[in-house]
C-alpha cells in the first residue's frame, strides 16, 4: 500500500490497541497485530484517498468496499470464514491522511501459498479438510447473496484447530448479487486472475455470476494446493495468455499429478473447474456429501 | 438407462406386449390420448405385468398456445382442468404460471402415477425470448407450487425446445446456468427436443433432429441437469436414446409413429400433407439406423451382422411383420445398445458410443462395396451427425 502511516503515529492515535506490530501490506491496505481488549487482533488499516475532485470516485468505491466487507463479515458467520475482532471501524487522520481502520480476529498459521512455497504435499485427510472447509464457506456467503471473488491460496489460512482447520479471508471485493456496483470502471475484473472463473471475462458478468465462480475457484485452488502445480496457469505468461487460457484450456486431471488420492475426490475437483459454470456441481450440500463418504 | 413408451393414439397392445417383452421399463402417458379415467385402467394393466413400471403423463400443456386455431388437433387435452386457450401475454406473469401449475397437480396428483410431470410451454426459437422466460417461469415454479399439495412424488419440470434454440450456444449456456441454480428446484426434468410449429404445417424431417448440434445439444443438456442431480426423462428420443443416456439421461422414450420418435408442435395442427402410412422398418444396432424390410432382405445375406440377433428379428424373416411388431423390435433394439453402450462413467460410455458410430460407418462403406448405396449420401451426412455430436459435446463439456 502506498501511503502506509508511520507505526509509531498509529500506535499513538489508536489508543485501544497496545503492541501494535506491522505484518504485510497490499493494494490500499495494510495490516498489522495488536492487541486490543487483552486479545491479539489483525487490525486493518486501509488508505482512503482526499476528498477532492481527482479521488472522489476512488474514494467512495474504497470506502464502499470496506462497508461492504464489515457487513458481509457481520453476517456471514462461519468457521470458515474470518471473524470480526473488537474494534469498530472508524475513519482516523495521521499526517493528513485519511485511514480507515477495524480489526479482524489474528490467526496464527501459514496460507497455503507459503506452504506451496515450501513444497508441501498435503494428504488425502488434510485435502478433505480443505475442500470441506471451502464448501461449507461458499454455501454460508451464498445464503447471503456474496460470491467471495478472491478465493486464492493466499487468502486461506491452515490452522492447527480441528474445529477449524482452514479460514478463508479477505472478502475485500466479495459481489453482492442485487448490490450496487462498487467498481468504477466496468471492464475492470476485481480478483487475482489466475483464479478468475471464465465467466468473469463475460462482458456482463455482473448479471449473470453465481456463487458457482466461487466452486471455480475453490477448485483451482483444491487442485494447486494437491498437484503444487496450477490447473491452468504456466508461470511467467503475460496475462492475456493466462486469460486465453483460462477461457480455452482443459487442464488435465488432478488424478494424473496425484495417483495416490481417491479418484472421486480427483473427479469432484476437476469438475469444479470447468469453464461452463452450469457443468460444475451446484448443489453444496451434495457435494459435502459426497466428500464425506469418499475415503 | 431406462426406456419408456411413448404413449399416442391406438396404442392397442403394443404397449403391454413391450413390457411383457422386458424391453421397456415406464411409460409417458399422453394427456392429448388418454383420459384420467383411461390413464387408471392402463397403468393397472401395465403394472399387473411390471409392478416397478414408471408411470408418467405428459400433460401436453405446450400445445395450449395454439388452442385458438381452426385446424387444431388436440385430441382429448381440452378436457383436462388445466388445458385453457392461452395467448402467451396471458402468462407473462408468475401469478398465470403459478395458478396453470397449481390447477394441473390438483389433477395430476389424483392419477396412479409414479412421479408427476409439470405442464409448461414450448420455447421454438430462442433461450432469449419470451417463451424462455415464461418456460423459466415454469421451471421455478414447480416445485413450490407442487409442494402445497404435500404428495410425495417426484416432480419434474418439463423443457420442450425447438432444435434451433440448441444452435445459438451463447444463450443456450446461459439457460443451462439458470436452470441449473434454482433456489428450489424440481426433482428432475422432463426434456422434449423438436421442432416448431412451421407455416408449411410439415412434419421435421430426420436430418433436423440428428444433426451434430442438435446431439451435443442435447446431450449437454441431460450432462448438466444429471451432473447437478437432476433425473433428466428424454421423450421422442428413438434413436438417440442412447447417447443421452452416454451424456447422463435417466430416461429415453419412443412409440409406434414418427411423431412419437420426433417431437415436433405441428403434431397439433393437421397437417397439409398426406397421411399415407409409413413403411415398415427394422431398427438395425450395427448400422444405427432404420431400414425397410426389403432393404434388410437384400442386405443380411450380404452382411448377416445387420441383424441385431435378438427375438424379435424373427418377425421379420417370414415376411414384412404387422405394423404393431415394428415398435416391439425398435424397444427391443435400442433397450439393446443402452445395455452395451453405456458404461458406469461418461467417458467410457462416450467411448462405446463412438466405437458404435465407427463400425456403422464401416458397414455402410461395406454396403457401398457390395453395390448396394442405400441412399448413402444420406447415410454418411447420418453417420457424421452423429459423430460429431459426440465430438461438440466431449469439447463443450470438457470430457
Amino acid at each position: 500500500m502506498e501511503n502506509v502511516p508511520d507505526l509509531i503515529l498509529l500506535q499513538q492515535t489508536l489508543n485501544e490497541v497496545e503492541n501494535l506490530s506491522f505484518l504485510a501490506q497490499g493494494g490500499f491496505k495494510a495490516v498489522y497485530k495488536g492487541t486490543v481488549q487483552g486479545r491479539t487482533e489483525a487490525i486493518k488499516v486501509v488508505f482512503i484517498p482526499p476528498a477532492d475532485i481527482d479521488s472522489e470516485e476512488e474514494r467512495s468505491e474504497i470506502i464502499g468496499r470496506v462497508r461492504r466487507e464489515i457487513e458481509a463479515l457481520n453476517k456471514c458467520l462461519s468457521p470458515h470464514i474470518v471473524r470480526l475482532g473488537s474494534l469498530l471501524p472508524q475513519l482516523i487522520q495521521i499526517d493528513g491522511r485519511d485511514y480507515l481502520i477495524y480489526s479482524e480476529e489474528f490467526l496464527e498459521g501459514d496460507n497455503l501459498r507459503s506452504k506451496l512455497k515450501q513444497a508441501y504435499k498435503p494428504n488425502f485427510r488434510e485435502l478433505k479438510q480443505l475442500a470441506t472447509s471451502l464448501f461449507e464457506a461458499i454455501q454460508v456467503l451464498k445464503a447471503q447473496d456474496l460470491i467471495h471473488r478472491d478465493i486464492k491460496p493466499d487468502n486461506i489460512i491452515a490452522l492447527q484447530d480441528q474445529a477449524r482447520p482452514f479460514v478463508i479471508l479477505d472478502l475485500g471485493i466479495a459481489f453482492k448479487l442485487h448490490g450496487s456496483a462498487l467498481t468504477r470502471n466496468p471492464m475492470y475484473r476485481p480478483g487475482t486472475l489466475p483464479y478468475m472463473a471464465p465467466e468473469m471475462f463475460n462482458p456482463r458478468f455482473r448479471e449473470t455470476l453465481d456463487f458457482r465462480s466461487d466452486l471455480y475457484s475453490a477448485g483451482v485452488t483444491l487442485y494447486e494446493y494437491a498437484s503444487g502445480t496450477h490447473p491452468i496457469v504456466k508461470r511467467g505468461e503475460d496475462d492475456y495468455t493466462t486469460m486465453y487460457r483460462i477461457l480455452n484450456t482443459t487442464p488435465v486431471s488432478l488424478a494424473s499429478h496425484r495417483s495416490d488420492l481417491p479418484k472421486d475426490f480427483c473427479i469432484t475437483v476437476d469438475q469444479l473447474i470447468k469453464k461452463l459454470p452450469a457443468l460444475r456441481p451446484s448443489a453444496i450440500q451434495t457435494l459435502l456429501k459426497k466428500l464425506e463418504v469418499i475415503s | 438407462m431406462k426406456l419408456y413408451a411413448q404413449y399416442g393414439y391406438g396404442p392397442g397392445d403394443k404397449v403391454l406386449n413391450g413390457f411383457r417383452d422386458g424391453n421397456i421399463d415406464g411409460v409417458i402417458f399422453s394427456a392429448r390420448y388418454s383420459r384420467p379415467e383411461r390413464v387408471a385402467s392402463d397403468a393397472g394393466d401395465i403394472q399387473e405385468i411390471l409392478p416397478s413400471a414408471d408411470i408418467l403423463l405428459d400433460p401436453e400443456y405446450y400445445a395450449s398456445f395454439y388452442a385458438y386455431l381452426p385446424d387444431a388437433q388436440l385430441g382429448g387435452l381440452s378436457e383436462w382442468p388445466f388445458f385453457l386457450p392461452q395467448r402467451r401475454s396471458q402468462l407473462e406473469t408468475t401469478e398465470a404460471v403459478e395458478r396453470v401449475l397449481e390447477t394441473a397437480f390438483e389433477t395430476l396428483t389424483n392419477l396412479p402415477l409414479t412421479n408427476i410431470i409439470a405442464p409448461n410451454i414450448f420455447i421454438p426459437r430462442s433461450f432469449d425470448s419470451i417463451e424462455a422466460v415464461i418456460a423459466k417461469n415454469f421451471i421455478r415454479g414447480t416445485r413450490p407450487a407442487f409442494e402445497k399439495t404435500r404428495d410425495g412424488r417426484q416432480v419434474f419440470a418439463t423443457l420442450a425446445v425447438g432444435r434451433d434454440t440448441l444452435l445459438n450456444q451463447t444463450e443456450f449456456e446461459g439457460f443451462l446456468n439458470d436452470i441449473t441454480a434454482l433456489d428450489d428446484p424440481p426433482d428432475g426434468f422432463y426434456v422434449l427436443v423438436g421442432g416448431g410449429m412451421t407455416e408449411e404445417r410439415i412434419e421435421l424431417t430426420r436430418s433436423e433432429i440428428i444433426h451434430a448440434d442438435v446431439i451435443a445439444g442435447w446431450m449437454l443438456l441431460n450432462h448438466t441437469l444429471s451432473l447437478n442431480g437432476f433425473t433428466v426423462i428424454n421423450g421422442c428420443s428413438d434413436i438417440i436414446t442412447p447417447f443421452l443416456g452416454g451424456a447422463g439421461g435417466y430416461a429415453g422414450a419412443t412409440g409406434w409413429w414418427t411423431n412419437l420418435r420426433m417431437f415436433s408442435m405441428n403434431r397439433y395442427v393437421r397437417s397439409i400433407s398426406g397421411g399415407r402410412m409409413p413403411t415398415i422398418r427394422y431398427l438395425s444396432n450395427l448400422l444405427l439406423n432404420r431400414i425397410t424390410f426389403s432393404e434388410r432382405e437384400a442386405i443380411v445375406r450380404l452382411m448377416p451382422n445387420i441383424n441385431n440377433r435378438l427375438p424379435h428379428d424373427r418377425d421379420y424373416e417370414g415376411g414384412e411383420p404387422a405394423r404393431n411388431i415394428e415398435v416391439l423390435q425398435t424397444w427391443e433394439a435400442l433397450a439393446h445398445l443402452n445395455q452395451q453402450l453405456l458404461a458406469v462413467d461418461t467417458n467410457a460410455s462416450l467411448h462405446l458410443l463412438e466405437n458404435a458410430v465407427n463400425q456403422a460407418d464401416v458397414a455402410y462403406t461395406g454396403l457401398s462395396a457390395f453395390g448396394l448405396a442405400l441412399d448413402i449420401e444420406a447415410n454418411r451426412e447420418y453417420i457424421n451427425a452423429l459423430r460429431e455430436g459426440i465430438r461438440t459435446f466431449r469439447r463443450i463439456a470438457e470430457i
